[in-house]
């Protein structure tokens, strides 16, 4: 019996050397490939259908991961039409490297993108149609990389959804959006006294006071808390999915640790960065979605950088019944607008 | 520094044991161990290990009116063994250190180590690297290698050291240096036998 036990662990273990493992059907593709570069292994994962030669770039969040977003309409619905590449971006989640990440700038962060870029074109041939979605951070990340050089027209399209392409606009944006909401609760009954209290309190909070970003990043968590209770916006479930890559294809102790030790978002909250006075330099098709209680990146940051690119072709959707994460709440309508998206600029 | 600290631990386990050989008393003995590895509880993986035990102390104890003796001793041990992440890499690992068992009455044992010198590598599965000029170039074996000090505890029965299959259960904390600028813990269990 023990004999057994042993070859069969024997087996297990020898099983991941044997070539071929992975899926290499490019109509149902499972692919795992790293790209190296300035001292960081950044991990892709890419799933779907490659033999549409339509490639979808997912640049995660702050203190998220690649395949936290291979759930719903990513994995039943886009996966089906593209390929989709979740990237654990530099100094996150199951990336490895020696340097720590505030090392690193979102200037040279974009590079890390280009070099994805390239090697996915390496791999998967120049005639490819690449697209790119950065959600959140990755929507900042994703602005500084179309503004650098001419990296852009590596991209049929880029997608930004709830970006913060910039960090000192978001906050008072934030704002913005607190004493919006709030008025209009009020003027509608509801909790009539509590968004008072709010109202009360942001308007003890200015631009350019020591505690503005503290008190309105809690404000914003009342708000937001509030808009929830209130049926504002839909609320979406925690699905099996998303629970298994974040417990079985990912290592939860390591993207944790990995996010606590490496903040890029912090670093470029801190830095002050924005590129909104580059984003005229963008001419490829773009789409910028956003969720309209969405107090963490507003729809006004969305607006400004919608009106800001000079794309023959951008559009602006916001989700009436989203907060930060619309492909969530309203994953239907999301998916139409992606498809569609695709689909006139493939 | 490097080769220093590889040259430290291949060498290391063969130099202790030798030493402890020739001082050990002839009662000491050497198990060997096989185990099941998980890493992240569920990553599969295999670890080998050879312990070198120390001279037994025994301590005798009353218990519901008889007398029973507990017996604890040292051992030097060195362990190899990897793992196999399935959607992002494979890891191998080699450690030597230091450990104390605690045999019961009851036939359980329990026993922690220390392993402060340890070396684990990390293995990619397809992997480009992207130079400055552009150019993408696969790269073969890609991986990174981390200084890896590992804790154990556990525990197993039976205790009798000169019984086969004795089967023990571990808690394993690997530490990797550096990892992105910082120290990063392995959660892993391991499930084995003493094979001796």
């Amino acid at each position: 019996m023990k004999s057994h036990i042993i070859i069969f662990l024997c087996f297990v273990l020898v099983l991941p050397f044997f070539p071929g493992c992975g899926r290499e059907d490019l109509s149902n593709l499972s692919d795992t490939l790293y790209v190296r570069r300035n001292g960081a292994d950044m991990p892709a994962y890419i799933y779907g259908n490659a033999a549409s030669k339509v490639f979808l770039i997912v640049l995660h969040g702050a203190g998220s991961f690649g395949l936290a977003f291979r759930e719903g309409i990513f994995k039943y619905d886009l996966e089906s039409q593209y390929a989709v590449v979740y990237w654990d971006q530099r100094s996150q989640s199951m990336a490895q490297g020696k340097e720590p990440g505030n090392a690193f700038d979102v200037a040279e962060r974009a590079e890390d993108v280009r070099a994805l870029i390239q090697t996915i074109r390496h791999k998967y041939g120049d005639d490819i149609s690449l697209f790119m979605m950065g959600h959140s951070w990755g929507g900042a990340l994703g602005s500084q990389y179309m503004v650098t050089k001419d990296y852009q027209y590596e991209l049929k399209g880029w997608i930004e959804v709830d970006g913060a392409h910039d960090f000192p606009q978001t906050s008072i944006a934030r704002k913005n959006l607190i004493d919006t909401v709030a008025q209009q609760q009020i003027d509608q009954g509801f909790r009539v006294n509590t968004w008072q209290g709010i109202l009360d309190k942001s308007a003890l909070l200015m631009p350019g006071d020591s505690g503005f970003y503290d008190g309105i990043f809690d404000l914003a968590l009342e708000s937001l808390a509030l808009v929830k209770e209130d049926g504002l916006v839909n609320s979406p479930n925690i699905s099996a999915d998303l629970l298994y890559h974040t417990f079985m294809d990912n290592n939860p102790v390591t993207w944790r640790m990995q996010d606590f030790h490496n903040k890029p978002a912090i670093d470029a909250l801190d830095a002050g960065f924005s590129v909104s006075d580059e984003l005229v330099k963008i001419r490829i098709p773009c789409l910028f979605l956003w969720g309209k209680y969405d107090f963490s990146v507003p729809p006004e940051v969305g607006k400004d950088g919608y009106g800001r690119v000079s794309s023959a072709f951008k559009d602006l959707i916001v989700f009436e019944r989203s907060e930060h994460h619309p492909f969530l709440s309203e994953p239907e309508l999301f998916l139409e607008a992606v498809e569609d998206f695709i689909e006139l600029h493939k | 520094m490097k080769r220093l600290a590889l040259l430290l631990l291949v060498n290391l386990p063969l130099w202790v044991f030798s030493q402890n050989q020739l001082e050990l008393p002839s009662g000491t003995k050497t198990n060997l161990t096989l185990a099941y590895f998980g890493n992240n509880l569920w990553n599969p993986g295999l670890k080998f290990g050879l312990e070198q035990c120390g001279k037994d102390s025994y301590k005798s104890v009353k218990r519901r009116g008889k007398d029973k003796i507990i017996t604890k001793y040292w051992f030097l041990k060195g362990d190899i063994g990897g793992y196999w992440d399935p959607r992002s890499h494979v890891g191998l690992f080699a450690n030597v250190g230091i450990g104390r068992r605690k045999l019961r009455p009851s036939g359980v044992f329990t026993h922690w180590g220390i392993s402060p010198l340890g070396l684990y590598r990390s293995f990619y599965p397809e992997t480009y690297e992207v130079l400055d000029d552009g150019t993408v170039q696969q790269i073969s074996a890609a991986g990174r290698a981390y200084f890896s000090p590992v804790l154990t505890l556990g525990f197993g029965k039976p205790a009798n050291r000169n019984v086969n299959r004795n089967w023990f259960f571990n808690f394993h904390v690997m530490g990797l240096n550096s990892y992105n600028g910082h120290w990063l813990p392995l959660l892993n269990i391991e499930y084995g036998y003493f094979l001796n």
